[in-house]
């Protein structure tokens, strides 16, 4: 299957978004290892977050909220329904 | 009285610790330095308050491994105080973890640490305000210039007598916040958390109530500066975090450490060589007039003054170097920089780039970076890289000794590395398949900042009091038994396995009772290489076997205690059979 979206409903997903745009969480898919670290983070719905960085060769994403850089796997970054803002 | 410091991770609780005790601990610019309990002494007015730092915990309603003894530590009865330490540049994620404290309903009080830094990036903070929603006293605090210590010293010598009171905070309407999601207040046993689904559950929701809540607060307390400037150290950060330039800085950052440890090692050597010669001269002469003519005084008139040589001029400067260099790494954010940045290569192992932090501490020292594998996701994870650092890193000993080894016998050094990158990565590889578990990587990335001379400063110190303690002592010892062994005319004896070794791994006898000693302590059995006489191919096989083989003592001992007597029988077993593999093929390929 190709990268991209896993919900067609909700249209995007973190994975998908580009360096420099800014995305509002619309949900986070549950069951998953590195969820709970997220939810700790403070990552949540309704919360707006900046793409800063996509290392190349599908390596991790690196968003911004408020002060914080946090790099989340790509995997994991599939699993958070965005849209922009 | 007990105080606990409980904080989300990379805050500055560790810091904080060392301000208000003095103790000696290692701080670092990247979250999860400190992965265990740490203890120290406060005196306030002859009354003794005993501090605790723990490990930073974003939140403690979500059940993680590393996050279970700081919300021991936080419920405990024994605990008076609880000191939240609080990143004053992060405060709507931090205070999320605050009021998680403030519903245990104990004596807390909250510490905005690093107030300094927000001042200087022209954000304001309204403690007095965040103190009345709070319910509880907000101190604004710099670890690093001290201020808010002589504040909270106050709180603390009054609390002694009238004790402390537990929070009351404000439960203010238009705090309350009309969460999308129903249910926040479940206790985990309504409907919803009771389905079987793969749908978030409740305790999560109020995790999120909480963030919302923490969020609408700190934006009530801040006054964020009117314009963004941004500072020359953001647009460095910029630079490194993108990720085309970034991996060229980050390399050519590798690479100059690299260069300056050689360079610096090689100079060092010779000077410190030639001081030396003088004082080796007079302690063998010493030696020689105190101990009457024959076996003992052979031994200890040469094993006495090369014990002493060879640490100082081959193993100190390496030590010294590398921890000037890793916590120089540390402080500014470079390492977790690279954990970033290694993900996907971290990925080709089975680890994820977190790996990247207790693999780069083996240069320092191993005990410290099994340690540091507490940070790794999971038990197959931990044993991966326990085992890939115990047989596969050098240390900055080892390193010395080696590069001594290389230099004297001129060994291939590119051989020797080259035969390293090739066992790291055939290892990772069989260790991937049978040990890693599937884990999704979050990493939260520290600010850069510039690192504080007088943390460096103590970091270095900490780090070399090994040397005085452990390497010097041990070093001089074995270059007696060395001696005793050479004298002795054990190793003439030897001769017999001459044949069994030399076709079997190309190296003589003698040689090979250096790659036996690498079970006592790696980095001593370049000693037993340096008093024979080998030809560069010899050399460069017996390097190759004692840098990939069996982890020393101490850490043997490390790795027993983080990972069990079994995980220390596999790599042992592992270390061995490496070292002997790497050692018959070095010889059936290497050109003779």
């Amino acid at each position: 299957m190709p990268e991209g979206n896993d919900n067609p409903n909700k249209g995007l997903t973190l994975n998908t978004i580009t360096p420099g745009e800014k995305v509002k969480i619309i949900g986070i898919a549950g069951g998953w290892t590195g969820h709970e670290r997220l939810t700790g983070l403070g990552f949540r719905p309704g919360l707006i977050i900046e793409m800063v960085a996509v290392h190349p060769f599908k390596g991790p994403m690196v968003v911004r909220m408020d002060n914080t850089q946090i790099a989340i796997g790509r995997g994991l970054a599939r699993k958070v329904i965005v849209e922009r803002v | 009285m007990r105080i606990a410091l409980i904080g989300q991770p990379n805050v500055g609780k560790s810091s904080v610790l060392t301000r208000l005790t003095g103790a000696q601990v290692v701080v670092s610019n990247y979250p999860g330095t400190s992965v265990e309990l740490l203890q120290a002494e406060m005196r306030v007015a002859g009354h003794r308050f005993e501090v605790v730092d723990t490990p930073g915990v974003y939140s403690l309603a979500l059940a993680q491994a590393e996050e279970t003894i700081s919300r021991k530590i936080a419920i405990a009865a024994d605990t008076d105080l609880i000191i939240n330490v609080v990143d004053a540049a992060n405060l709507a994620r931090n205070l999320a973890l605050t009021l998680e404290l403030i519903e245990l309903d104990k004596p807390i009080l909250v510490l905005l640490n690093q107030i300094d830094r927000v001042r200087g990036s022209g954000m304001m903070i309204d403690h007095h305000e965040l103190a009345r929603i709070l319910g509880c006293p907000v101190f604004q605090f710099s670890a690093n210039t001290g201020e808010g210590v002589v504040e909270l010293t106050e709180y603390l010598h009054a609390g002694i007598t009238k004790g402390f009171a537990p929070p009351h905070p404000i439960r203010e309407a238009r705090l309350q916040v009309m969460f999308f999601l129903a249910g926040s207040t479940c206790d985990g046993d309504c409907a919803k958390c009771l389905k079987e689904s793969e749908e978030i559950s409740c305790p999560e929701e109020a995790v999120w109530a909480r963030h919302e809540r923490a969020r609408i607060i700190a934006d009530r307390v801040t006054k964020m500066p009117q314009e963004n400037q941004v500072q020359w150290l953001c647009r460095v950060e910029r630079m490194i975090d993108n990720p085309f330039w970034g991996s060229f800085i980050l390399l050519g950052i590798v690479f100059a450490s690299f260069m300056a440890l050689i360079t610096f090692a090689g100079w060092i050597e010779g000077l410190i060589g030639a001081a030396f010669g003088p004082i080796q001269n007079l302690l063998a002469d010493l030696i020689s007039m105190v101990i009457p003519p024959g076996f003992w005084n052979e031994v200890l008139s040469k094993g006495i003054p090369e014990g002493m040589l060879v640490p100082f001029a081959l193993v100190m400067p390496s030590m010294l170097l590398v921890a000037l260099l890793m916590s120089l790494l540390e402080d500014t954010g470079l390492l977790a920089r690279y954990a970033v940045a290694l993900e996907r290569l971290g990925g080709l192992i089975g680890v994820s780039g977190q790996a990247v932090i207790p693999l780069a501490l083996v240069f320092g020292c191993r005990v410290p970076a099994v340690i540091a594998t507490r940070v790794l996701p999971g038990v197959g994870q931990r044993f991966i890289i326990i085992t890939l650092l115990s047989i596969v890193i050098p240390c900055a000993a080892t390193l010395g000794m080696i590069s001594a080894v290389i230099a004297a016998f001129k060994a291939s050094l590119g051989v020797v590395a080259m035969t390293m990158l090739a066992v790291f990565v055939i290892m990772g590889r069989l260790l991937k398949h049978m040990f890693a578990e599937k884990t999704e990587f979050v990493y939260e990335l520290p600010p850069l900042r510039l690192p504080l001379a007088k943390n460096i400063w103590a970091k270095i110190r900490i780090r070399f009091g090994g040397f005085f303690a452990e390497v010097l002592p041990m070093l001089v010892v074995m270059s007696i038994a060395v001696r005793v062994i050479i004298s002795s005319g054990i190793l003439v004896r030897l001769h017999a396995l001459d044949s069994v070794t030399r076709s079997l791994l190309g190296i003589p006898a003698e040689a090979f009772v250096a790659v036996l000693i690498t079970v006592v302590q790696r980095y001593l059995a370049p000693l037993v290489l340096l008093n024979l006489s080998l030809d560069p191919r010899e050399a460069t096989i017996a390097v190759a076997m004692i840098v990939l083989s069996l982890p020393c003592l101490p850490v043997s001992v490390m790795i027993v205690r983080e990972a069990g007597g079994k995980a220390l029988a596999q790599i042992m077993a592992m270390g061995l059979a490496v070292s002997f593999t790497v050692g018959a093929l070095l010889n059936l390929l290497l050109p003779h």
